[in-house]
């Protein structure tokens, strides 16, 4: 099979683009020389569409390409990791589609099919769901898989949900540029204010100031998150779910169900007020770190209530979401000692600023911060947690955004326990439990009691030799 | 638990009190500039490499690693310490490296992969090069003993 002839065009065009516009800054008489360089792009971009082909032989994708170095890639379809689809509006007019085909290996093992007619990259991507469904079906050999094979159901669609998930996803950001504004507002006031009088209509000019700042970045990243997740559906097709969003550029993907390397249920703080969850799914689909238009973090469901998300993350985790274990209480103290010295460190720095001339009124951010400092080590620590179950572990943490992961204990690559300096004083330690994946952040129980730790790892180390074994 | 090569503390040692006394003569300078006493200015001049003498000692005593029946232990850290199990069905590769000053030491370090993301990859220094062999051979054929057509990931 060849890429869409539409896309050679656009490729030349594209990718020179940006070299034209420079070379039209920097030294603009060169722009007589625009034919040639289109024509060498076209020339190049020509020969990179003959040389370039693929196709399904036997339980692999084969690409054949390079102009100069040839290069030959053969994709084992059993280790796809996941398929991504996409198309910005300019693609979508054109009917082009861009597909990437991730295996766990690097960069060079990715197949980047760089543009397929949209219908065909459809139709790429329903052969490959096939073949690999067909391969399940024959290892296996039970009726069960056939009649699974068939099966196609919808496993969520956005539908009414797209406002109310555009505008929670927002407030995180929000509530971080809320208090950066207050505070800086707060303390211009008592910089310019006084008396008590002035100080209070200062404040109350920030605090509006910072409503209006508030909504426009509501308004904006709602926009955003509403754009992208512009008709969402996922569907399941025997093993395999099968996505689609977006209002401008249009996203795809295929994650097999078993490539799932873990699952992650997040919830931030006005979602877990008002109840509801997202659940996401990571596979060890490999991305570079300049191509952050795709991860290996998937939603599976972009927002429903928290029993449901709970519901559906304990059917594909196939566990049972007990009640977390929390840590010791010295993990407590030590966050109250941390918030403690936070605020007595604002004290430190406040003092001093009204003793050059700021109103005393700027004493009440530390003093506030103080009479936090009880509840926020609290609830930090109720918000971390952990819970060992039949197949999986779960792991919580976050009290802003609170970040829940099942983690089968067949997908553990290694269990690692760190001690800082500042741990050490409290007999802390954190265990990070890897997966393969691409992501910098991995699910970790921080401020275990050391013993706890070292045993909890030893648990987990036999429930994984139990799960491979 | 076993401990590493004592030629990598002396390569650790001596190295750190190099990269200390380049640091610690830049220091010096600064010092005497504003106290203008070489006694000071001396002092200055000592402390980084006795500092990172100290750590890289520290570093040495430990730094353990075990190679058990179906994992690799590795235990190490100054500040922070880290403690960690790799299961053999985990390992995706290993190698030896040799540099040029471990090299004239007879020394190699072992690094062996994972696929995953964070610690992905674990190196153990100074180890004597036959240590290295030895080890490299035993952590493969363990590897390919614990595979059950897995694909690691």
């Amino acid at each position: 099979m060849k890429l869409s002839k539409k896309g050679m065009y656009y490729r030349a065009i594209t990718r020179s683009g940006a070299g034209i516009f420079g070379l039209a800054i920097v030294f603009p008489p060169a722009l007589l020389l625009l034919p040639l360089i289109l024509a060498a792009a076209g020339a190049y971009e020509y020969l990179y569409w003959k040389n370039f082909e693929f196709y399904f032989e036997g339980d692999d994708l084969k690409i054949r390409s390079g102009v100069i170095t040839k290069n030959e890639l053969d994709i084992p379809v059993r280790r796809i990791q996941d398929i991504d689809t996409q198309k910005n509006i300019v693609e979508r007019v054109l009917g082009i589609t861009k597909v990437n085909v991730k295996t766990a290996g690097g960069d060079t093992s990715k197949a980047s099919l760089k543009y397929l007619e949209s219908q065909q990259a459809e139709k790429v991507r329903e052969e490959l769901r096939d073949l690999k469904n067909r391969r399940k079906s024959s290892e296996e050999e039970t009726s069960k898989a056939s009649t699974q094979e068939q099966s196609v159901e919808t496993f969520y669609d956005i539908d009414d949900a797209l406002m109310t998930f555009s505008i929670l996803s927002g407030v995180q950001g929000l509530a971080i540029v809320a208090v950066i504004f207050l505070t800086l507002g707060i303390g211009l006031s008592a910089y310019a204010a006084a008396t008590a009088v002035q100080m209070i209509g200062y404040s109350l000019a920030a605090v509006i100031l910072t409503g209006i700042a508030s909504i426009l970045m509501l308004v904006s990243s709602t926009f955003s998150t509403y754009s992208r997740y512009y008709d969402f559906t996922i569907e399941k097709r025997g093993d395999t779910f099968e996505y689609e969003r977006g209002l401008f550029n249009k996203q795809g993907g295929s994650i097999p169900e078993e490539k799932i390397q873990k699952l992650e249920i997040t919830e931030n703080f006005l979602m877990r007020y008002l109840g509801y969850a997202s659940l996401k799914a990571e596979t060890a689909g490999y991305t570079s770190q300049e191509d952050a238009t795709t991860t290996s973090t998937k939603v599976l469901i972009p927002l429903d209530t928290k029993e449901e998300v709970y519901r559906r993350a304990q059917q594909l985790g196939d566990m049972k979401i007990d009640e977390v274990q929390h840590l010791s209480d010295r993990a407590r103290k030590r966050y109250t000692r941390r918030y403690a010295l936070v605020s007595a460190l604002l004290i430190a720095v406040t003092a001093p600023l009204i003793y050059i001339g700021f109103h005393p009124g700027l004493l009440l951010i530390p003093v506030a911060a103080l009479l936090a400092v009880k509840k926020a080590a609290s609830l930090k620590w109720m918000n971390i947690g952990y819970s060992l179950g039949d197949q999986n572990l779960l792991v919580m943490k976050g009290f802003w955004n609170r970040r829940t992961y099942i983690i089968p204990y067949f997908r553990f690559q290694n269990l690692m326990i760190t001690e800082s300096i500042f741990q050490r004083r409290w007999n802390l330690g954190s265990l990070t439990v890897d997966t393969a994946g691409d992501k910098v952040v991995n699910p970790r129980i921080i401020d275990l009691d050391r013993e706890t730790a070292f045993e909890l790892r030893n648990q987990l180390y036999q429930k994984f030799k139990t799960s491979i074994y | 638990m076993e401990s590493l090569n004592s030629n990598i503390r002396n390569i650790w040692i001596v190295t750190s009190l190099i990269l200390g006394s380049v640091m610690g003569a830049i220091l010096a300078v600064f010092t005497y500039a504003a106290v203008q006493s070489a006694a000071v200015a001396g002092l200055a001049f000592i402390v980084p490499p006795a500092i990172l003498a100290i750590y890289s000692l520290k570093r040495y005593q430990n730094w353990f690693f075990q190679v058990n029946d179906d994992c690799l232990e590795i235990n190490h850290g100054v500040l922070r310490k880290v403690s960690a199990v790799i299961p053999y069905v985990r390992v995706q590769h290993i190698d030896t490296n040799r540099g040029p000053l471990e090299r004239v030491l007879g020394l190699a370090s072992v690094r062996v992969y994972t696929a995953g993301s964070k610690g992905a990859d674990m190196r153990i220094p100074g180890l004597s090069r036959e240590r290295a062999e030895r080890m490299q051979e035993d952590l493969k054929n363990k590897a390919i003993e614990s595979e059950h057509g897995f694909d690691g990931v």
